[in-house]
């Protein structure tokens, strides 16, 4: 897209001292470290884009800079100046503004007042005589909301919403504007809208970092990427060669190493020419990344499936984290669900087993409908969750967190409760040494075990897992993925959600590659690596082919990944 | 004369725990401040009131049902206006139980009129010999009350399955209903109980002070001071804080005059949410210790 161009191509001021510095900057919650040693510069006039996945510490950066959270250590520069010592408050006056990924105005008053408040607030300027309200409109004509400036902020789309939240931020007359993924929850024409006004915005010389799950966002605005992962800086480059980064594939996608996926299975996804030559075999098959379409030929089992989504779309507020999705898991199935970050795979998992409630569409379990059913009625008819982040009972001991799993969900079970128990600590023998223990005390790999035993001693039909194995040793996740097949023999099936996309295939009898709250594709583990749909899902590229910036890729992909051949 | 305070104070304390753990439970389970606490508490002192005065049974013998009304009344209130309002967020529930507070008082009001009225029994003027001192009868029940309550209810927590279902709730509603714990019945039934044993706790303010339709906010107030100082939620932290709160008050009012109790106490509370904002005692979260 043109965005791209208008914005790159202005000159590098090179030798300008640069606007912000951050030097060994590193920020500690407790024991944890969600920052580490980062450090880097940001030209006056750049626009910095900085990607990574959850829990890579890129919000925590933004709050460090804007003063909502303090360093541990290092410092930041801002024109030269300590800015981490500075209240909040002080920075914005400073001219740092900051845009949040979760608009947040005062809903009862208009567009106009909205953006008054901070003109008035503001005071990093020589006090013209120019009226404050001219200036407010101003920067609402630039956001394109003159033409609702009268409307109550809360009637706002989302759109209009996340363009608001920009004003405000812009209405501080901000040198360095901090965007916290202000694309977040847009789709299709949306996100183009989105990236040309803030390109727009750039181009009127202010300094961007931005933050940002949606790729094709920051391929096309960025001049420089940095990618953040566990709080270290892992890679720093134009977007362009950070989507051909090795680690940087190896944190979305996995890798070879360090994922002992048999190796004839493990296709290197960083071989972009024979992912290429795989998808264009691929795509006479599948045309249409409609996920019914697929799903309906060979690969969906043909006895009515045992767990049966349909039309299925979940609304946080204005916010769509599902649309319209279909999803089936048959039953022995491993079902894998993968996607990047707020793809809606943790929402799915929760509509399924009643925690979030749905907009529209069906949930069918064992031919009952149970799109209306209370979360524990759905967990006695056999549906168990095991929760991201564990989400164990931690004042209580291991065994009461496996009786807790037992006593409430159990519909007419096959087994007794000490049968259950014995498979259980069988399966995983450690529970049984600290069977006595609090829950909160072990390490992580072994509240995962209690997790998912607790989830096991309600005898499931089907097993949902929640991100399987984050933040856990690799010795560990193989013990866990070794617990998998036994699972399986019980009769249970389960549907994985896993960031180590290698090991997720590699078990899974079907995969669903989830994007922004859509099935993008779903069939076998072999259709899956050979489709672009999964690195597009997750780098917003497919393949990584060498183009420049702002080819067409960029603004072609949006709704149609497959455009391999 | 130290000691006697002391000793008076401690006693006091015991009466200040019973009125407290009510607000304990529903916190420490539902994260909510119940603001009605007071009332629950002056409800259930009218309701004792009438029934002793058409029973002329004895006021704590009244308890035996006045604790299963207090409990029932509890937990239609929960199920029936509270549990709908949790999806709407803390300020909706704080503002809801503000409304309970206005009905009941005025409802007081109608009913009773707005004279002070108090229970009596044969032990509401006696008093007993402590190590010299002579304590009000009705405080050593409180103290005697106030222990079997706080052991009672861990002991329901610890080891009843109702209790590990409640404290499992407490912890993590979403992760207690996928394991098929039905969270708003087990909210229900906290109420329910937290208004079963407020009724304790009301039954012996009218055995030890008046009470009237508007008495109820300053009971508020002194549970809240008390659940503070324990740790937000904590059953031990809340004996530990009544009686603290009771010696703190008996003892600084022998000192600068009776007339200054509450000033005492609720600049200590200040001073301990600005030293000590967790409480001393508390465990954060959940009733769960």
């Amino acid at each position: 897209m043109q965005a791209a161009s208008t914005v790159g191509g202005g000159p590098q001021q090179a030798n300008e001292a640069p606007l912000l510095v951050l030097r060994h900057v590193t920020r500690r919650f407790g024991g944890v470290t969600a920052l580490n040693d980062i450090s880097f510069a940001v030209r006056s006039g750049e626009l910095l884009g900085i990607i990574g996945p959850n829990g890579a510490g890129k919000s925590t950066l933004l709050s460090l800079i804007s003063g909502a959270q303090r360093v541990s250590e290092g410092e930041i520069l801002f024109a030269g100046q300590r800015l981490d010592r500075l209240p909040a408050h002080a920075i914005a006056r400073l001219g740092i503004g900051r845009a949040h990924q979760i608009p947040r105005p005062f809903g009862r008053m208009t567009v106009l007042q909205n953006v008054l408040i901070p003109v008035h607030a503001r005071r990093n300027e020589d006090p013209g005589r120019r009226r404050l309200s001219d200036d407010a409109e101003e920067i609402l004509r630039l956001c394109g909301l003159l033409d609702r400036k009268d409307r109550q902020a809360g009637s706002l789309t989302l759109l209009d919403l996340k363009r608001l939240e920009l004003a405000r931020a812009l209405a501080l007359r901000p040198r360095l504007l901090l965007l916290d993924e202000v694309a977040a929850g847009l789709v299709g024409q949306e996100i183009e809208e989105i990236t040309q006004l803030i390109a727009s915005i750039h181009a009127r010389g202010v300094t961007i970092i931005l933050v940002e799950h949606v790729q094709a966002v920051v391929r096309a605005l960025a001049h420089r990427v940095i990618v953040l992962d566990w709080g270290r800086k892992i890679a720093e480059g134009r977007p362009e060669e950070i989507a051909r980064h090795p680690e940087v594939i190896a944190v979305y996608l996995g890798s070879e190493q360090g994922e002992q996926a048999p190796a004839h299975q493990t296709m290197s996804v960083s071989e972009p020419a024979a992912a290429m030559a795989a998808a264009r075999e691929s795509d006479s098959r599948h045309t249409l990344p409609s996920a019914r379409a697929t799903s309906t030929a060979a690969v969906r089992p043909s006895p009515p499936p045992l767990l049966d989504v349909q039309h299925l779309s979940v609304d946080y507020g204005k916010l769509r984290a599902l649309r319209s999705l279909d999803f089936s898991a048959g039953t022995g199935e491993i079902v894998a669900v993968v996607g990047a970050n707020g793809a809606g795979k943790t929402t799915l998992t929760q509509a399924i087993s009643g925690l979030v409630p749905v907009s529209e569409g069906r949930i069918l379990f064992a031919g009952q409908e149970i799109t209306r059913l209370p979360a524990h009625q759905r967990s006695r008819l056999g549906i168990a969750l095991c929760h991201e982040g564990r989400r164990l009972f931690r004042e209580q001991t291991v065994r009461e967190n496996l009786e807790l799993g037992a006593v409430y969900a159990t519909r007419g079970a096959t087994t007794s409760f000490a049968q259950r128990l014995e498979r259980v600590y069988d399966l995983f023998p450690v529970l049984r040494e600290r069977a006595g223990s609090q829950a909160g005390r072990l390490s992580g790999g072994q509240q995962q075990m209690v997790a998912i035993g607790r989830a096991l001693m309600a005898e499931p039909r089907l097993l949902l897992l929640d991100e399987l194995s984050l933040g856990l040793a690799p010795a560990v996740v193989d013990q866990l993925f070794a617990a998998l097949p036994q699972i399986l023999a019980w009769g249970i099936s389960v549907v994985l959600i896993e960031q180590h996309i290698q090991r997720s295939l590699a078990v899974a009898d079907r995969v669903y590659v989830l994007e922004r709250g859509r099935v993008v594709f779903c069939g076998t583990p072999d259709e899956v690596r050979a489709h672009p749909a999964l690195q597009q899902a997750y780098l917003g590229v497919a393949a990584a082919p060498a183009s420049p910036a702002g080819s067409p890729a960029t603004s072609e992909h949006e709704q149609h990944p497959v455009s391999g051949s | 004369m130290v000691l006697y305070h002391l000793i008076d104070g401690f006693f006091l304390g015991g009466l200040y725990v019973t009125i407290a753990l009510g607000l304990t439970l529903v916190f420490g389970v539902m994260n909510t401040v119940n603001l009605a606490q007071g009332e629950v508490l002056i409800g259930s002192a009218y309701l004792t009131y009438t029934l002793a005065s058409l029973t002329h049974l004895d006021p704590l013998l009244c308890l035996l049902l006045v604790a299963p009304i207090m409990f029932v009344i509890g937990y239609l209130v929960q199920r029936l206006l509270l549990n709908p309002l949790i999806p709407r967020g803390q300020e909706t529930l704080l503002v809801a139980t503000f409304g309970l507070l206005l009905v009941a008082e005025t409802l007081f009001g109608l009913i009773y009129g707005n004279n002070t009225l108090s229970l009596s029994a044969s032990y509401t003027l006696t008093g007993v010999t402590i190590f010299g001192d002579t304590v009000r009868t009705i405080y050593v029940i409180a103290l005697v009350a106030a222990l079997f309550l706080v052991v009672g209810t861990h002991l329901l927590l610890t080891y009843l399955p109702l209790g590990k279902a409640i404290r499992a709730a407490a912890e993590d509603p979403g992760a207690a209903a996928s394991i098929g714990i039905n969270v708003p019945l087990v909210y229900g039934i906290t109420f329910g109980l937290a208004a079963a044993i407020s009724a304790v706790g009301g039954t012996l303010i009218g055995l030890s002070f008046g009470f009237g339709p508007t008495t109820g906010s300053s009971w508020l107030l002194r549970s809240f001071t008390v659940i503070v100082l324990g740790g937000m939620g904590s059953l031990w932290g809340t004996l530990l804080g009544g009686l603290l709160i009771g010696v703190l008050e008996e003892v600084a009012a022998s000192i600068v005059g009776p007339q200054f109790r509450d000033l005492i106490v609720f600049a200590f509370l200040v001073i301990v949410l600005i030293v000590r904002p967790e409480g001393f005692f508390g465990q954060r979260v959940g009733v769960a210790k």
